[in-house]
């Protein structure tokens, strides 16, 4: 409030025009607006919901054989993932690349900043069958 | 520092015969495990495309492949673990045979 009022006798006393008063005005409602989200993002930090976020895979099956698969992957690991790209054999590349994917050029970092993103949960992948449900998603 | 690393990665195994054995493997101990190894995947990084040809190097492992960038990568990949915490990584359920990798 009392920068406002500063800004306000500036522009009384002629130090600043009344346009630029108003370009410095906005700036700061601006700044307020990026603190209330790095309040909330700080907020989500300290409760753990930015900094541990996983990739869920859940498999869930009616068979006798065959009940249940639940794989909690990390984000923060699943960014690693790109090194293994060079350990992968080249006989599985080729294999890949036949069916049109070029794991070298497969920018996951770029995927996971986007996933990562989204503060909220996000369902990736969700098939139901008669016997099976997958259920991929962000949590 | 990041007090609620953890500290142990707990394995569970549930065959058919109702065998059912738990392991808890020390991160500390795995991890300096590795580590000793670093040395010896060096060397065969160096030897090993020296007692195979390139092609057959090539065709086994690839032209980029590293023992010693693989273990780099485990490490990297058990640290990023490790700082999570406790949680449940793999829980698989196939009627009597379970398996479970939790992180504690």
């Amino acid at each position: 409030m009392d920068e406002k009022l500063k800004i306000l006798e500036m522009i009384e006393s002629g130090k600043v025009t009344a346009k630029e008063g108003m370009e410095l005005l906005s700036a700061m409602d601006n700044d307020k607006k990026t603190d209330t989200v790095k309040n909330e993002v700080s907020a989500k930090l300290s409760d753990g919901k930015l900094g541990k976020r996983y990739l869920k895979i859940k498999v869930d099956s009616d068979s006798d054989d065959f009940k249940r698969v639940d794989v909690n992957i990390p984000l923060r690991v699943a960014r690693l993932a790109s090194k293994f790209v060079n350990l992968v054999p080249k006989a599985a590349r080729e294999e890949m690349a036949k069916e049109g994917i070029d794991i070298e050029n497969l920018n996951l970092d770029e995927i996971i900043d986007a996933l990562e993103e989204d503060l909220d949960s996000m369902k990736l992948v969700d098939v139901k069958g008669d016997k099976f449900n997958v259920d991929i998603y962000i949590e | 520092m990041n007090t609620h690393r953890a500290q142990i990665i707990l394995v569970k195994i549930r065959t058919e015969n109702a065998f059912s054995i738990t392991l808890p493997v020390p991160i500390y101990v795995f991890t300096e495990c590795l580590y000793a190894c670093e040395g010896i995947m060096l060397i065969l990084d160096k030897v090993l495309p020296r007692l195979m040809t390139i092609q057959a190097y090539n065709k086994v492992f690839g032209k980029d492949f590293g023992f010693y960038r693989l273990i780099e990568t485990v490490l990297l990949i058990i640290e990023e673990l490790q700082d999570y915490g406790k949680f449940d990584l793999v829980d698989v359920n196939a009627g009597k045979r379970k398996i479970s990798i939790k992180l504690i």
